[in-house]
């Protein structure tokens, strides 16, 4: 059964049982309050019945007989007996009525009784003097019970059958609101194959809700799922890219160093030459290796205080080393007074390796044109700006950046897989960061990287 | 400490009145009120339901909060605080209150950059600060340039939509 129906006939079953409940405690209570309204009413007639029998001499039968005629309805089957009580025995004389002894022993020792036999009504009234008592009883079938209790009845059934209808609808409508936000994540989530894992759930801005929760939770997990498959899909390609450079140069010097015989100094230089990208060659694989190995199991990943600029530093002495002709400046005008404002919580290889995908695509499509970085830090956030003047990215293309693979189609000149971005990205993401791009054809890029301050 | 007031219409570019300020006052600890003023309501539900109010610190741009945070990072030892305030009242008589009631030491205008009446319900500012005869810092922004502000912004003059241009007061001299 689907929770959404649960949830309905749970609602619906608590309402029924509170309204069954209430119906039944009313029915138990007007049902008494009836029965005591008509003993009331018999118990007037008993009375006046005694005084009419009995003080005839003092007052004259005429003036009961008339009260009784104005002011007292004759009741459906009423019957009235007098029976005398045996002074000596303290007994009933006789017992004409289908009524038990109890009845006649309890009107002797209280005064008063009362018998129902389905719907006729006993009441007895004691009456006399120390001499001669006698028991008055008055017997009447109450129909006006029958009829009013039958009435209250079908209303009470009535009113608990659309009760129930009622509520289940209700609670049909109810359940399909709260469920809503779930169906609909649910929907969103079915449409994210693996190949299509750049999607991601909405999240509303203002969401602090358990849903929002969740879209997060979920996206954060597709974020980590994202990167560890392009890294997957694109090790290899990386790779042998990353290592075909140095190859390529060590290939190259070496031919020209047997192309003929030289002498000790030209020799000297290009085992120079070769033991120099060797190492680099050693070094992009060691980088490569702690990619696949810290990267993205989530086990290795380790998240320590870090100074932002000294990241900041490290990338530029890293792209230094790539392209030595670059032109990246890190603008420091902004920079705050207070130290505990530029630590960040966050894996420092992760990090550096995001900062420099970015500054080396600035580097890259600007044909090394000045960059420039700006570092800040508001209340909350340490803010990096880097901005180029390069080719930018054509205003209809700026949606699909992050999309792994994707190239802008003013492009074509520049080496490039498009996965440094998306990669990028995903790091700020993890850090719980933001990236954002802003961007003009032909006049540069701005992108800005927001990442929480470390709180100390 | 003094208490600069700055009219800003949460632009960027207004927010260079800060380093003016700093330029200018900086050898003491600043207190900065970052100013702009509201036409007030004369609707009974606004008046009696005065939490609205709060409302038009919603409508202050991400981008304006982050910027003036960075200058006050910037120069903390320089800057003891910097706060937002609205106000309601379109005469000199209660802007002249406010400022005796806020003890403000100065007020800051820039001479090139014009304000934008970028509230529904925002009001000229430099006129109604002129009949207060209260004396006016009016500095110009290109004799100091210490930091370019607008390098952190993603935002362009453009993205913020005024109602309507107060008047430069240059030419209104």
């Amino acid at each position: 059964m689907k929770i959404q129906h649960r949830t309905a006939l749970i609602f619906a079953t608590l309402t029924i049982s509170i309204v069954l409940l209430v119906s039944m405690v009313e029915y138990y209570f007007v049902n008494q309050n009836t029965f005591e309204d008509f003993y009331k009413r018999l118990e007037i007639r008993a009375i006046i019945a005694a005084k009419t029998e009995f003080e005839k001499a003092a007052m004259g039968t005429s003036a009961y007989e008339e009260i009784r005629k104005l002011h007292l309805e004759t009741l459906p089957n009423e019957k009235e007996y007098i029976i005398p009580v045996d002074p000596t025995t303290n007994q009933p004389g006789s017992n004409p009525l289908k009524v038990n002894d109890n009845f006649f022993k309890e009107a002797i020792s209280t005064g008063k009784a009362r018998y129902r036999d389905n719907s006729t009504f006993y009441l007895g009234h004691l009456y006399g003097d120390d001499t001669r008592k006698y028991i008055v009883v008055i017997s009447a079938k109450n129909e006006f019970i029958d009829a009013f209790l039958y009435n209250f009845r079908t209303t009470i059934i009535i009113s608990i059958i659309s009760t129930s209808l009622v509520s289940l609808l209700i609670g049909l409508w109810f359940s399909n609101i709260v469920m809503k936000p779930i169906r609909s994540v649910t929907q969103k989530m079915q449409d994210i194959s693996a190949s299509q894992l750049h999607l991601r759930l909405p999240t509303p801005e203002i969401g602090r809700d358990e849903i929002a929760n969740l879209a997060k939770t979920f996206n954060n997990m597709l974020d980590r799922l994202e990167s560890a498959f392009e890294t997957q899909k694109n090790f290899i390609s990386n790779a042998s890219h990353e290592l075909n450079t140095p190859l390529t140069t060590i290939i190259g010097e070496s031919e020209y160093a047997l192309s003929k015989p030289r002498n000790m100094d030209e020799y000297a230089g290009s085992l120079h030459v070769i033991l120099s990208e060797a190492e680099r060659l050693r070094k992009i694989t060691g980088s490569l290796l702690h990619l696949a190995q810290t990267g993205y199991n989530g086990k290795n990943q380790e998240f320590k205080q870090l100074r932002i600029d000294e990241v900041l530093f490290i990338v530029k002495e890293n792209v230094d080393n790539i392209i030595p002709e670059n032109n990246v400046y890190i603008n420091l005008t902004l920079i705050p007074e207070d130290q505990t404002k530029l630590l960040v919580k966050g894996n420092q290889q992760l990090l550096e390796l995001a900062l420099a995908n970015i500054v080396l695509n600035a580097c890259k499509y600007s044909r090394n044109q000045p960059v420039q970085i700006t570092l800040a830090a508001s209340h909350q956030k340490v803010i990096l700006i880097i901005e180029d003047h390069g080719i930018g990215i054509p205003k209809n293309e700026i949606a699909y950046i992050y999309e792994p693979f994707f190239r802008a189609s003013n492009t074509g000149s520049f080496n490039g897989y498009g996965i440094g971005l998306p990669l990028s990205r995903n790091i700020i993401r993890m850090h719980n960061g933001e990236l954002e791009v802003t961007s003009q054809e032909n006049v540069g890029t701005k992108i800005k990287i927001t990442l929480p301050l470390y709180v100390l | 400490m003094k208490h600069l007031l700055i009219p800003t219409d949460f632009s960027i570019q207004s927010l260079n009145a800060v380093y003016a300020a700093i330029a200018k006052y900086g050898d003491t600890q600043l207190k900065i009120t970052l100013f702009h003023l509201l036409a007030p309501s004369h609707d009974i539900t606004d008046i009696l339901f005065a939490y609205k109010r709060s409302r038009p610190h919603h409508a202050i741009s991400e981008n304006f909060k982050e910027a003036y945070q960075i200058l006050q990072n910037r120069y903390t030892s320089r800057i003891h605080s910097i706060t937002v305030k609205f106000g309601y009242g379109n005469t000199a008589a209660y802007l002249k209150n406010l400022l005796e009631g806020e003890k403000v030491d100065h007020v800051i205008f820039m001479t090139d950059s014009v304000l934008q009446l970028s509230m529904a319900k925002s009001i000229e500012m430099l006129p109604l600060f002129r009949k207060t005869s209260f004396p006016l810092d009016v500095i110009s922004a290109k004799s100091k340039k210490e930091v370019d502000i607008s390098a952190i912004s993603m935002m362009n003059r453009n993205e913020i939509k005024p109602f309507k241009t107060e008047k430069s007061y240059v030419t209104e001299k």
